[in-house]
């Protein structure tokens, strides 16, 4: 399973820069791969614990939503059991499945794309490099 | 690309025995073959029952292996007799696996492509690692053509081609001893592991996927035992090393099934953990092990005396072009599947049906193979002819 790799690696990670914060990107994979939700479930429990034990803080980042795909619901019940997981082992969560929904729908109200003074397209940067950028910026504000 | 060379039809051929093909080495680089067919289509119905799931190390450990001994079977004894021309003959395969992986890239990456444009999910770029490819051409063109960047599932090429080109150097150690050969790979791989040095990956400021300077011990480890067999000898297997590899194929069953993790620290990770990247030490003894007890049982005698491995055979045997077919298989049967929503009925036609089609290549190039030597037997024949002639 996907997120069975991504628990290895990051073990493999932690043990190499001794991190205080993990960003976890997960379920992308294990969605498309049709993924049982309940073994999914135990292995971001299982990971989420191992870090614990660590002091080491950990935030989900569930996938991003994509409009008009005919397979969504794979990615349901993954999301979902992000969601439920999160909230029973109190881990946080950056809902992203929830925010690029929400950015959807403010587009469609709206559809002029975002862009930058210059008018040029604003850089897409990968999720958790802007969650990162973000919390570096608070903590060192 | 996809045509046999030669060289593929020495690569089995043990050259201290009878002249004749290591049936095992082809049956079981044929398993591989269909094992990594199956683990690259992720979640479908077969991926539970590979041996991935019984234990430590999965099929890529078996192909580098293999691809160890095969290496030796194709190039050690004519390393030994005419270097200069064995390391020529080298460096065009190492070209002929890296036109095969740009060649792959190249399809796997229009399948995606192709199944983003149908189903508007770009999840699947990032899914694929094909994200960096589109998002950043400039960069990515470069890490393409440096193996730099390597998308999902098309990682294994880069390796063998780095590990080719080791080669040379593995082959001039082998030749003063084994044991030397095997020490100074052992060195390396510990130096990779304790002083963690890899081969960048670009334009990402990551490493490879599978580590050319941990993996090249078993590869090592691989061309020490096709140099033996080669030489018509065999690995001497006793009882204890019997009782140990059991043993410990057994614990590493029930270790995985019960899907525990432990943390020796500060022991260093390799010797404990389960590190595909750098083949951890757990990985690369449990394919040794998994080695020893299959040395033990009658395989080639099996094989030689009936037809049941035939099809995992003639896979093994036209190894390169099988593979290739099967990566862009497994790479477009992803879309396929999600189409569906990864209803499992849908694996019992992709899987078998995938098999099948590199089953009917394997045929095909071996059809081939028998008539070009046919022809090309009698196009040797006939100069002889016209030379009798002459001197008539």
């Amino acid at each position: 399973m996907p997120a069975a790799r991504g628990f290895e690696a990051m073990r493999d990670e932690v043990a190499r820069v001794s991190p205080h914060l993990v960003l976890w990107q997960v379920g992308t994979l294990d969605a498309l791969a049709g993924a049982d939700p309940e073994v999914f479930g135990r292995i971001i429990e299982n990971a989420a614990e191992w870090l614990r034990d660590r002091s080491i803080d950990l935030i989900l980042i569930d996938p991003p939503f994509v409009p008009n795909v005919g397979h969504e619901p794979l990615y349901w019940r993954i999301v979902g059991k992000i969601g439920e997981v999160s909230d029973r082992s109190r881990i946080n969560l950056l809902r992203r499945y929830a925010a690029t929904q929400h950015l959807d729908n403010e587009r469609r109200k709206s559809p002029v794309p975002v862009s930058d003074a210059g008018g040029q397209p604003v850089h897409q940067a990968c999720m958790p490099d802007i969650v990162a950028d973000a919390i570096y910026k608070a903590v060192t504000r | 690309m996809l045509a046999v060379r030669p060289d593929d039809q020495k690569q089995q051929a043990a050259p201290g025995g009878d002249g004749a093909r290591v049936l095992s080495i082809d049956f079981w680089r044929g398993f591989a073959i269909v094992t990594i067919f199956i683990n690259h289509i992720p979640g479908n119905l077969f991926e539970a029952y590979t041996h991935k799931n019984f234990g430590f190390s999965d099929a890529a450990e078996l192909f580098v292996l293999l691809a160890g001994i095969a290496a030796a079977f194709a190039y050690f004894r004519g390393f030994s007799s005419r270097p200069a021309r064995t390391v020529m003959r080298i460096g065009l395969r190492v070209w002929t696996l890296y036109m095969a992986h740009l060649t792959l890239i190249a399809i796997c990456g229009a399948i995606v492509a192709y199944a983003v444009l149908v189903t508007e999910d770009t999840r699947l770029l990032e899914a694929t690692q094909f994200d960096q490819i589109m998002g950043n051409p400039l960069s990515a063109t470069l890490g393409v053509a440096t193996l730099g960047l390597q998308p999902a599932y098309l990682n294994i090429l880069p390796l063998y081609v780095v590990l080719l080109l080791m080669a040379p150097a593995m082959m001039s150690l082998l030749r003063v001893s084994p044991w030397l050969a095997l020490a100074v790979s052992g060195l390396v791989y510990t130096g990779a592991q304790l002083l963690e040095f890899t081969l960048p990956a670009y334009p990402t400021t990551e490493a490879w996927y599978f580590n050319p300077f941990a993996w090249q011990l078993l590869f090592m480890t691989g061309l020490c035992i096709g140099s033996v067999l080669g030489a018509g000898r065999r690995i001497p297997v006793g009882n204890l090393l019997l009782a140990a590899s059991v043993a410990y194929v057994l614990l590493a069953l029930v270790w995985w099934r019960m899907g525990w993790i432990v943390d020796l620290s500060p022991v260093p990770r390799f010797l404990w953990d389960f590190d595909k990247t750098n083949l951890s030490l757990p990985r690369l003894l449990h394919v040794l092990a998994l080695a020893c007890i299959m040395s033990r049982l009658p395989v080639e005698r099996l094989l030689r005396r009936t037809g049941a491995g035939r099809p995992l055979i003639l896979l093994g045997r036209h190894s390169l072009p099988v593979f290739c077919v099967g990566t862009v298989l497994s790479m477009a049967a992803t879309p396929v599947r999600i189409s569906e929503l990864g209803h499992p009925a849908l694996d019992l036609l992709i899987i078998p049906g995938g098999i099948v089609v590199q089953l009917a290549l394997a045929w095909v190039l071996e059809w081939y193979r028998g008539s070009s030597s046919t022809a090309s037997s009698r196009a040797s024949r006939a100069p002889s002819a016209s030379a009798d002639i002459a001197q008539a």
